[in-house]
C-alpha cells in the first residue's frame, strides 16, 4: 500500500476501484509482513464486510466520507465492539471489547476500514515495544532494531506500507518516539483535541488518541476527521476543528520558530543533531525565522513524567485484579486471588511501573515526589506558555539517537526513560507535537520534533509540509 | 543507591504485586537509581507554584452553614416519602414495638 490514504479514497470515491479491492489486496500482503510481529489480531470477514458497506454507499450515490476505503490499523489500546482488546498484556488475553471507541468510531465514520489491531508495550509501558506479552515488534529499516514504543506496531505497519494510516496513542511520546525510528509522521494533538472515551487508560492527564501516518496530509486527515467534542469524555475540548488539510499547505512564511539551544547536547547522536539543524534551515529557505530558545525546567521532564505518570498508572491499573478485568486464579481468599493475577499476568516492566508509583504516592513520600512533580510541571507549563509569546513553533529533535538495537537497553530502565527526554514535554504541558522524517543518519530515519500552542495542529502540520516537501518520503530498504 | 528492599515489599503488598525474592534486589536497584534520577526535581525552585491545595483552602468554607433542603423534595418525580418542614419523611418500615 505505497500510495496515500487521501489518493487511495479518491480513486474508491471516483470508482476507479472498489473498497473490496482495497482490501482485499492488504489482506494479501498482510502474510509477507508478520515477520515484523507488527499485527496482533486481524478481523479479514469484518474488515470485507465493512469494505462492501462503502461500496453500498458508493453505489448508492451517497458519500463514502474522505477515508473511504482506506485501510486503516489501530493500536490494541483502543476498544472495538467484539474484537479483543489486549494492551499488549496477558491480564487481557482473552478480553473483548463491548464497545467501540469514540476515535474508531469517526475513523469508520469518515470511510475508513479498520484491517488489523497492532502490536505494543504492555499498556503502553515502554519505548521500544519489547515489553509487549506478544514480544517485540521489529523495525523495518532493520530487523534487528526496535521500532520504539509504545505505539510500534502502528508505526511498523505504516513504514512497511501496510496501511497508510495507523491510530496510537501517546502518553509521553509513544506516537512521536515510533515515528521517528521508522520514518514516518507521528502527530500527537492538543490533550482533549480527539476523545479519549474508549483508550483504555494509563496515565490519565497525560494520554492523547495520536495518528500516525505516511504523509502530512494523511496524518492531518487523520486528525481532521477524530478531533472534536464528545459527550464520553469530558475533558475533550470544544473547540472548532480546523481544516487541517488547508491548514497544511499554508507554509512557514512569517513564522518565528525557536531551535531548543540543547539540539547539540552531550548526549545526543550528532548526526541526529546534523539532520535537525538541516530541517531548521530549511524552514528558513521557506520563509520562517529561526531563533535559539531555553527552556530550563526541560532537562527535568523525565523526571517529572516518571513521578507523574507511574503515579496514575498505579491508580488506573488497580481495576486490572482478576475480578473486573483479567481471568480468576485459583485463590482461597480475595486479597490472595487479586495478588496471584497481577503477579503472574502483569510483566516486570508494568510491576515495576506500579511500584513506583504507589512509591510515590505513598504517605512520607507524596510531597517529595508525587507534590513535587506536580510543581514542575506547573512551572515548565508556565517556561513553555511564555516561551511561545516570542515564537510561534519549537524545533527539536524527537529523540536523542535513532532506532538502538533490540535488548540494547531492556537491563536498564533509567537509560531507556531518558530517552523521551525530547518528547515528554508536550504531554506534561498538553501542548501539540509532531515528529516528521528529516532525513537518514547511517541508514537509519531522524525525526524532526515541532511544538506549537494548545490548538495550533495547523501551524505544526504547515511546517511539517515543508520538511517533507524538501526531504521527500522515507521508505525502507526493500 | 539501592531502595530499602523492606519498602520494595511494602510497596508490592500495597499494590497487591507478589515479588520473588531474587526480584527484591533487581528491583530495589532499579528503583532506587530510577528515584535518585527523579530527586533532582528538588533542585528546582518551585515556590511561586500555585498549589491545587491552596485553591482548595481558599474555597469558602460552608461546613458551619445550616443544610439546604434537599433539592430533589422539590423535583416533580420525587416520590420517596412525604415533604414536610423542608426535609423528607422516610415512611416507617419497621414498628418500633417489634
Amino acid at each position: 500500500m505505497r500510495e496515500t490514504a487521501s489518493s487511495l479514497a479518491e480513486s474508491v470515491r471516483n470508482k476507479q476501484r472498489t473498497a473490496e479491492e482495497v482490501i482485499s489486496a492488504v489482506l494479501d500482503r498482510l502474510p509477507t509482513t508478520r515477520h515484523l510481529n507488527a499485527i496482533t489480531h486481524c478481523d479479514p470477514e469484518h474488515a470485507l464486510a465493512s469494505a462492501r458497506a462503502i461500496d453500498k454507499r458508493i453505489h448508492e450515490g451517497l458519500d463514502p466520507g474522505p477515508l473511504a476505503g482506506v485501510p486503516v490499523a489501530i493500536k490494541d489500546n483502543f476498544c472495538d465492539a467484539g474484537q479483543p482488546c489486549s494492551c499488549g498484556s496477558r491480564i487481557l488475553e482473552d478480553y473483548q471489547a463491548p464497545y467501540t471507541a469514540s476515535a474508531v468510531e469517526k475513523l469508520r465514520a469518515a470511510g475508513a476500514i479498520v484491517i488489523a489491531r497492532t502490536n505494543m508495550d504492555e499498556f503502553a509501558m515502554g519505548s521500544s515495544n519489547e515489553t509487549s506479552a506478544f514480544g517485540c515488534v521489529s523495525n523495518p529499516w532493520d530487523l534487528d532494531r526496535v521500532p520504539g514504543g509504545s505505539s510500534g506496531g502502528s508505526a511498523a505497519a505504516v513504514a512497511a506500507n501496510l496501511v497508510p494510516i495507523a491510530l496510537g496513542s501517546s502518553t509521553g511520546g509513544s506516537v512521536r518516539q515510533p515515528a521517528s525510528f521508522t520514518g514516518v509522521v507521528g502527530l500527537k494533538p492538543t490533550y482533549g483535541r480527539i476523545s479519549r472515551w474508549g483508550l483504555v487508560a494509563y496515565a490519565s492527564s497525560l494520554d492523547v488518541v495520536a495518528p500516525l501516518g505516511k504523509t502530512v496530509e494523511d496524518t492531518a486527515i487523520a486528525l481532521q476527521v477524530m478531533a472534536g467534542p464528545d459527550p464520553q469524555d469530558s475533558t475533550s475540548i470544544d473547540a472548532p476543528v480546523d481544516d487541517f488539510v488547508r491548514a497544511a499547505r499554508q507554509g512557514v512564511a512569517g513564522l518565528k520558530i525557536g531551535i531548543l539551544s540543547d539540539v547539540d547536547a552531550a548526549g545526543n547522536d550528532p548526526l541526529v543533531s546534523q539532520r535537525v539543524r538541516e530541517g531548521a534551515a530549511l524552514l528558513e529557505k521557506a520563509g520562517a525565522t529561526v531563533q535559539e530558545v531555553e527552556l530550563p525546567a526541560s532537562s527535568h521532564a523525565v523526571a517529572c513524567y516518571y513521578v507523574l505518570a507511574p503515579s496514575e498508572a498505579s491508580s488506573n491499573l488497580s481495576r486490572f485484579d482478576g475480578i473486573r478485568y483479567g481471568p480468576r486464579e485459583p485463590a482461597k481468599e480475595l486479597d490472595s486471588l487479586y495478588t496471584q493475577v497481577r503477579s503472574k499476568r502483569f510483566g516486570p516492566e508494568v510491576q515495576r511501573r506500579i511500584l513506583m508509583g504507589t512509591y510515590c504516592l505513598s504517605a512520607g513520600y507524596y510531597d517529595a515526589f508525587y507534590q513535587k512533580a506536580r510543581e514542575v510541571q506547573s512551572l515548565l507549563r508556565t517556561q513553555v506558555n511564555t516561551l511561545f509569546e516570542t515564537v510561534d513553533l519549537l524545533l527539536l529533535p524527537t529523540t536523542p539517537s535513532t532506532a538502538f538495537r533490540k535488548g540494547e537497553k531492556t537491563n536498564n530502565p533509567l537509560s531507556m526513560y531518558l530517552g523521551d527526554v525530547y518528547t515528554v514535554t508536550a504531554n506534561l504541558t498538553g501542548i501539540p507535537g509532531i515528529s516528521v522524517p528529516c532525513g537518514l543518519a547511517n541508514g537509519l530515519p531522524v525525526g524532526l520534533q515541532l511544538m506549537a500552542p494548545h490548538l495550533q495542529e495547523g501551524r505544526l502540520l504547515a511546517a511539517a509540509s515543508v520538511i517533507e516537501q524538501s526531504v521527500g518520503l522515507l521508505s525502507p530498504p526493500a | 543507591m539501592g531502595l530499602d528492599p523492606t519498602e520494595i515489599k511494602h510497596m508490592a503488598r500495597l499494590a497487591r504485586l507478589e515479588i520473588e525474592d531474587d526480584q527484591i534486589s533487581v528491583l530495589s536497584d532499579e528503583i532506587g537509581t530510577i528515584l535518585e534520577h527523579v530527586a533532582t526535581l528538588s533542585e528546582l525552585d518551585t515556590t511561586s507554584y500555585t498549589d491545587d491545595r491552596e485553591a482548595l483552602r481558599r474555597w469558602p468554607d460552608t461546613s458551619r452553614e445550616p443544610p439546604c433542603p434537599d433539592l430533589l423534595v422539590r423535583s416533580e418525580g420525587f416520590r420517596a416519602g412525604a415533604d414536610g418542614d423542608q426535609f423528607v419523611q422516610v415512611p416507617t418500615v419497621v414498628d418500633k414495638n417489634h
